[in-house]
Order: C-alpha cells, then structure tokens, then sequence
C-alpha cells in the first residue's frame, strides 16, 4: 500500500481532483498513520486560521518570489504581490482545481507538481539561509559588544556650586583641627571682605 | 594665580584698618596691648633647611592638641583672614565672642548680633587619617620649633614654630603654659605673607565644664550631611570619583561628607592649614557664578576663581564640577588642578556603541579567533 505522503496537504487543502480524492479517501479509511497526519493538518489549518492576517513587507515578497521563479510572470489579476496574504504566500483556495494556465499549472501533472515542489525548496532554502545569516549576524553583534558598555550616559547637567554652603561647610570641617580655626571663626561672622590695595 | 604678593609687614595689616566697624574701645585696647607685649609676626625665612623636629615643640603641640577637650573656655578673639591669591589684596576681619565646653562644640558669635554658629569639634567628624592626629599632621609637614614665649591676653605663652622644608615659616602659635590651650595662632604663605591671624584679646578658662545649655545647642543642631568611612571613599574612588587620600605639601583627608545635594566633600589638612573640596556631578555654568573671574593656573590652564578670604576656585573635571576652598599656600591649588586637571572642553564623545560599530567588532574578534598567526 502507498501512503499519501504530498497528497495529504493537496486533500486537506480541496486541491485534489474528484478521482484522486475519492482515492485518498479511501485509504485513510483503511490507513491509520495516513488519517492521523491528515487529521493533524486539519487541525494545524484550522489553527492557523484562528490567526489575524500579517501583510508581509512588499519587498520581501517580491524578492522571495524573484529568487522562487526568476522567470515567472506576476499572477494576472494581482496588481501588487503585497496584496497575498503571507500565509502560504498566496492562497490556495482560490486557485482553480482544474484550470490549466502557465502561472497555475494542474497540480495533478507531475511536471507542475515537480515544478512546485521546486519552488517550495526554494523558498525554504532561502528562509532557513535568512535565519542562518540573522543568527550569524546576532552572534558577531554579540560578540562586538564591549564590556560592560552602557547606554551612553545623558548631557551632563549643568551645575552652579553653592559656594556659600560649601563656605559653612568649610568651616565646620576645619573646627576639627586645633590648630586651624581661622577660618571658621569668620563664617559666622561674616564679615565684609575688605580690599587693602 | 601668578605672581607674588609682596611681603608686608605686620602694621600694614592691622586690623582697625580692615574692620573698624567691629573694633570697640576695649577691643582695641586690649589689641595694642597684644601687639606691644606678642613679637611682631615675622615670615623670614630661616637661613637653614630644616627637617627635623624638636621633641620639645612637637610635645608641646600634642598637649595642645587635646587641650579643647578636656579644657572649657570663653573669652574674645580677633580673626583676621588673607586671601591665598597673591594678585588679590582682600581681607575679611572680625571680632568673635567663644564659648567652649571641654569635650563639645564651640559656640561662636559675632560683635554684631549676628546669629550664634555652632561649630563642631573634632569628635563631631569621622576621622580619616588612620594613625595621624591633628598634630601629627603638623609634624609630618612641618618642622617644628620652639619660638620664644610671649603673653597672649595676659597668659604666658609658650611658641611653636611651624616651618617648611625650605625654612620659610609656615605657622606660629602660641599655647598656654598653664593649660596648652592655643591663644593666638598665625599661618603664613610661601612667600611669607599672612594668611590668617587670630588670637584672644580675652579669655577665660574654667576647669569646670560650662553650664548645659552649649551642649544642648550643639545636640540639636542641623547637621546637613552625612560622613561617610574609609570603605565608603574607596568606592566613591571605584565610581569615578577624584579622592586623593593625600595631596601634595603634606595635606592629608581626614574627612568626607556626602551633602545633601549629592556633593561630595573632602576636607584636607597639614594640621595647621585647610583645603575642601567639593565636586558635584555635571559640568560648570560659569554664566552662574558671582564674584568669579577666570585666572590662569598654570600651563594654561583655567579656572575660575574667587579671591575670598577663603579663596575659592571651580572648574570642570571629567564628569564633576570641582570647588575647592582653601585657608592654604597658592600652591595646594595649583598640585589640586593638577590631581584634578580641568576639562574645558567637553572630553571626545564617546563612539556611538551602535549595530553596525558592534557587528564591524564581532567579525573582527571572530576573523581574530580564526587566525591561527594572531
């Protein structure tokens, strides 16, 4: 007996034609670790329909689809590939089952689905490269950290010194040598500053 | 700060000329008096470096160093106070009643009903110089002389000599045969100019201590600040802070504050002489301050100063605004500038530590790891 193995995405997601569905129908009845990946995808897209829509970054888009089929038209009838929503890059329920054009091709041929398949890896490829880079990049930003390097500290504040706290202050701390009392004797004093010349 | 103030001799200093508002009939009476019977202040230099102590003087100033603690006293002084900076001629005079209580505060108040100031006495402080009393520290700078006695508001008075390295006279005082008690006390420039002058016109010493009332004065006084020990310094030290536990001339720290606007105060002294200073974090706004002009302190360096008496100087460290107030030789300032240097201009702002800096340092630790020749 053949699992369904690609198929199961293509059942879940209606992509199947009557006959090859009514196939794989038949063998989840009769295959157990085929109905359980099944049901396991159903319930993954059903999940992952609970999910808000994210509009993907339009550059990123494009490049993604640039390097998944550099000589691919734009799909007709779509202005921006911004408008795709970003799970599973466009959506599948919307294309046609049994329509037959360069851009959908019938998933049931095995040059389309190969074709697919291709551009599947392709994309994978360069998500897991991406990832890769960003985490090579995040361990040498790491590494460039300098040591106990802080945020850089604020403007300094501006100050104007009391001087005539810091004149009483003086004071009280040169009443603790004996032999100098000066000029704490004249703080309480206070008295005027006389110019000799 | 360049230059030299000419020597002047004593006359040309007398009080009655500074402060004639505070000097009353007895005061100068009893001012003539002090002058006819002390010697005339004189700063020559002494012909002969001078190292070593004499035993004499330097027990004579141990004695007096404990006097006020175990000796209660009132009477009337003449203070009188020289500006540090030799291009500046100000002076400040007064006269003062004290009131001390053997152990406690001195209780200070001026001729002209001015409020009463308190003023700490050394077990008010935490003392900082581990091993050196007051004067220790006078010993450790100075060489110490007896002079010859004199008579101080009618007490006979013994004289120690304070002079420097070079021979030039640094302090003079004089101390009551009877108790040790300091009675008149003179500090000198390095040029020989005058620095500050007091000294009794009348005194009254009691062996009993003075009545409460001056130590419940002194228990419930505002102290503005907390003192902070030696393990607090060291890590001010730690944190960026300028805390030199000793300063040329012989000026050691014996005590730290914190104040309540988050300054730091440093006190220093040789034991006859006091420098503070103060730094707070930030940076100068000249525009704010009053009575101050910019002088040079050196190889160019500026500093803004105040000629006081006390002599006042800020300027911008690295991170901290430096005042230092100093009853002190023109040359403590110039070694603090120098300990302390100013920052006119704002130091090179830092590298922005952003992403791409960052990354750029990454791959260049990374290539480094990699590089079987590094």
């Amino acid at each position: 007996m053949r699992h369904l193995d690609e198929r199961i995405s293509d059942l879940v997601d209606g992509r199947l034609g009557h006959d090859a569905r009514d196939r794989a129908l038949a063998h989840i009845t009769t295959c157990e670790p085929c109905r359980a990946r099944v049901d396991y995808e159903r319930y993954a897209k059903t999940v992952m329909r609970g999910l808000s829509d994210v509009t993907p970054p339009a550059r990123l888009l494009a490049g993604l689809l640039t390097i998944g089929d550099p000589g691919s038209p734009q799909r007709p009838g779509t202005d921006s590939v911004a408008d795709a929503p970003v799970a599973g890059l466009r959506t599948r329920e919307l294309r046609p089952a049994n329509r037959r054009d360069t851009t959908h091709p019938d998933l049931s041929h095995p040059r389309s689905r190969s074709r697919l398949a291709s551009r599947r890896r392709t994309v994978r490829v360069v998500a897991a490269g991406a990832a890769s880079a960003g985490a090579l990049v995040m361990v040498l930003a790491s590494l460039g950290a300098q040591p106990g390097s802080s945020p850089p500290p604020a403007a300094p504040v501006s100050i104007v010194p009391p001087v005539d706290e810091f004149t009483i202050e003086h004071a009280r701390t040169s009443a603790a040598i004996p032999f100098a009392e000066s000029a704490s004797l004249l703080i309480p004093a206070g008295g005027p500053v006389v110019d000799e010349r | 700060m360049s230059g030299s103030r000419p020597r002047t001799a004593r006359p040309t200093r007398h009080p009655s000329r500074t402060a004639p508002t505070f000097v009353g009939p007895v005061v100068i009476g009893a001012l003539i008096a002090l002058l006819v019977v002390a010697p005339a202040a004189s700063a020559d230099p002494a012909p002969n470096v001078l190292t070593a102590d004499d035993p004499e003087a330097v027990a004579l100033l141990q004695k007096a160093s404990i006097a006020p603690s175990s000796v209660s006293y009132s009477g009337t002084q003449y203070v009188s106070a020289w500006s540090a900076m030799p291009s500046a001629s100000s002076a400040r005079s007064a006269v003062v009643e004290l009131r001390h209580e053997a152990g406690g505060a001195t209780e200070v108040r001026a001729r002209d009903e001015r409020p009463v100031a308190v003023l700490p006495g050394r077990a008010d402080t935490t003392w900082l110089a581990d091993g050196a009393d007051p004067d220790d520290l006078l010993a450790d700078a100075y060489a110490l002389r007896l002079g010859s006695p004199g008579q101080v508001a009618g007490r006979t008075a013994d004289v120690v000599e304070a002079r420097r390295a070079d021979g030039s006279l640094a302090a003079r005082l004089w101390l009551d045969r009877e108790t040790a008690l300091t009675l008149r006390r003179e500090t000198f420039a390095t040029s020989g100019a005058l620095l500050t002058a007091t000294a009794f016109v009348e005194v009254s010493i009691t062996p009993d201590p003075l009545c409460c009332g001056l130590r419940a004065v002194a228990d419930h006084r505002d102290v503005p600040s907390d003192r902070l020990d030696a393990a607090q310094v060291e890590t001010l030290r730690a944190e960026g802070w300028a805390c030199p536990g000793e300063l040329p001339g012989g000026f050691v720290l014996y005590e730290a504050r914190r104040l309540d606007d988050d300054a730091l105060h440093l006190s220093y002294s040789d034991g006859v002489m006091t420098v503070s200073v103060f730094q707070q974090a930030g940076r100068l706004d000249p525009d704010g301050l009053d009575g101050f002009s910019e002088v040079d302190a050196g190889e160019g360096v500026t500093v803004y100063a105040n000629p006081g008496p006390p002599a006042r100087f800020t300027w911008s460290a690295k991170d901290h605004v430096v005042t230092v107030l100093a009853d002190a030789p023109l040359q403590v300032i110039r070694d603090l500038v120098s300990e302390i240097p100013p920052a006119d201009r704002p130091e090179r702002e830092p590298v922005a530590d952003d992403f791409l800096v960052r990354l750029g340092r990454g791959v260049e630790r990374a290539v480094a790891w990699m590089n079987p020749f590094d």
